[in-house]
């Protein structure tokens, strides 16, 4: 089965070898821009989240995660709550190299987040039930809102380019997000 | 010549052997500010790095052989590393800090081989990978500036524009900085057999759920894995592979 998976992927990358990535000259666009996902509990075994995110300045990709999350979270917002926590670990972390490459971003860091009750959950200090468990990381994320660097912004599903690294995507998404990842084509390179 | 640094001893012939390398997201934070800003990436490549680091640590070696002086069973003391130590790329990265920092530098305290220079406007951008260097800005004299002072003090070579770094292929020119890992790839595909193989469009079928499978026959694990980690560094420049390969990663203990 695994096998057949890693047989998978070489296939794939016979069929995409001069793929790369592609960072374009850019007009003015020197801004951070971070979105996270997370699917629910896909892990069969023990039920843990796959959360991804991936951070872009200008066309190109430059950071991106997809790893396994350490803990069983109790429910979709709980588990996009985690992961954009550790979304905004990283921005903080590229922000500050980018102030040292001289690239230094002034305004928020905007993360996009398809889930709307993490946005909310980030911003209002609603204390619910449901969510009391979750205290370390709300406060966190909530004092980095409340400071201006970074924010969760809404975005439809469609635009959410870390849903290429939360779960396996249909062909035609999984291009289309592919591109907007700047992974492009070694031809496409002269013209 | 490379000592037998299987031979030392922890707390007698070397201490700490961390040495730091840059990240990959560094790496391509650079390459992607210097796309934005339309600069142009350079880089270096110092000849026998390791041999440059000095020892803080007393450590002796034997005479090597063909070298011998005739009846003398003595040994050599070392003042600098040698390749082979345990300690020597540590050495070496405290060495090149060291004088990087007396260059003026700013080191970056979130990433320890990140050095940036600001001087009224000018900039210079400067990574560290080991013994390959690379770096970045938008003025001439400063290059000059600083690949002098280089040279002069290590053993250089100057690889000029960005083209080959760490397996990773780049390209500069006027639409931007590519970045891919092609001859890499093509090498995966070699080693495990898989040049001619059918293709696929999807690294993984949509709806497939891995798990962990305890009643079915194991397979050559070694392989497997061997697999898994040549696909792990063509993640430097390959996101879309992203979730597949990892995905995989977790069953390497238990494949079949």
């Amino acid at each position: 089965m695994h096998q057949a998976a890693v047989k998978c992927v070489l296939r794939y990358l016979k069929d995409t070898i001069n793929l790369g990535i592609l960072y374009e000259k850019e007009k003015m666009n020197y801004r951070l821009e971070g979105w996270t996902d997370s699917d629910y509990a896909g892990d069969l075994d023990n039920r843990k989240s796959t959360p991804g995110y991936v951070f872009k300045l200008g066309t190109g990709a430059l950071s991106w995660s997809s790893k396994k999350q350490p803990i069983v979270t109790l429910s979709i917002t709980e588990a996009e709550f985690v992961a954009a926590s550790s979304c905004a670990c990283q921005a903080i972390w590229l922000r500050r190299i980018l102030q040292h490459l001289g690239q230094t971003q002034e305004e928020c860091t905007k993360l996009y987040c398809d889930n709307s009750s993490s946005i909310k959950l980030s911003k209002n200090p609603i204390m619910h039930g449901r969510c009391k468990h979750i205290d370390v990381r709300y406060h966190f994320l909530r004092d980095l809102t409340k400071d201006g660097v970074v924010e969760l912004v809404h975005c439809n599903t469609e635009d959410q380019i870390a849903d290429i690294f939360t779960k396996p995507l249909k062909l035609d998404s999984f291009s289309k997000l592919r591109a907007r990842l700047g992974v492009c084509h070694f031809d496409s390179l002269d013209c | 010549m490379v000592a037998k640094g299987y031979a030392q001893q922890y707390g007698i012939d070397y201490n700490e052997v961390f040495a730091p390398v840059a990240r990959w997201d560094t790496i391509r934070s650079i390459l992607s500010v210097a796309a934005c800003k339309n600069w142009n990436v350079y880089q270096l490549d110092v000849k026998s790095a390791f041999i440059h680091g000095e020892l803080i640590e007393t450590v002796y070696i034997e005479q090597p052989a063909g070298y011998q002086r005739e009846g003398d069973d003595k040994v050599y003391k070392l003042k600098k590393a040698l390749y082979g130590l345990k300690q020597a790329p540590r050495a070496w990265y405290s060495k090149i800090e060291a004088y990087i920092c007396q260059e003026n530098f700013d080191k970056c305290p979130h990433e320890h081989t990140l050095f940036v220079k600001h001087i009224e406007g000018k900039a210079l951008i400067v990574s560290l990978y080991v013994d390959d260097l690379i770096y970045t800005g938008n003025c001439e004299e400063l290059f000059e500036e600083f690949k002098s002072s280089m040279k002069k003090n290590f053993d250089m070579t100057d690889m000029g524009k960005m083209r080959y770094f760490l397996e990773v292929e780049v390209t500069q020119n006027e639409k931007g900085i590519f970045i891919h890992q092609q001859k890499y790839a093509r090498e995966i595909l070699s080693k495990f057999g898989m040049e001619d193989c059918n293709f696929v469009c999807n690294p993984i079928v949509p709806g497939n759920k891995l798990m962990k499978n305890e009643g079915g026959k194991y397979v050559d694990a070694t392989n497997f894995k061997q697999i898994i980690g040549s696909l792990m560094y063509l993640l430097a420049t390959r996101p879309d592979l992203g979730y597949s390969v990892c995905l995989i990663a977790r069953f390497m203990g238990k494949t079949n």
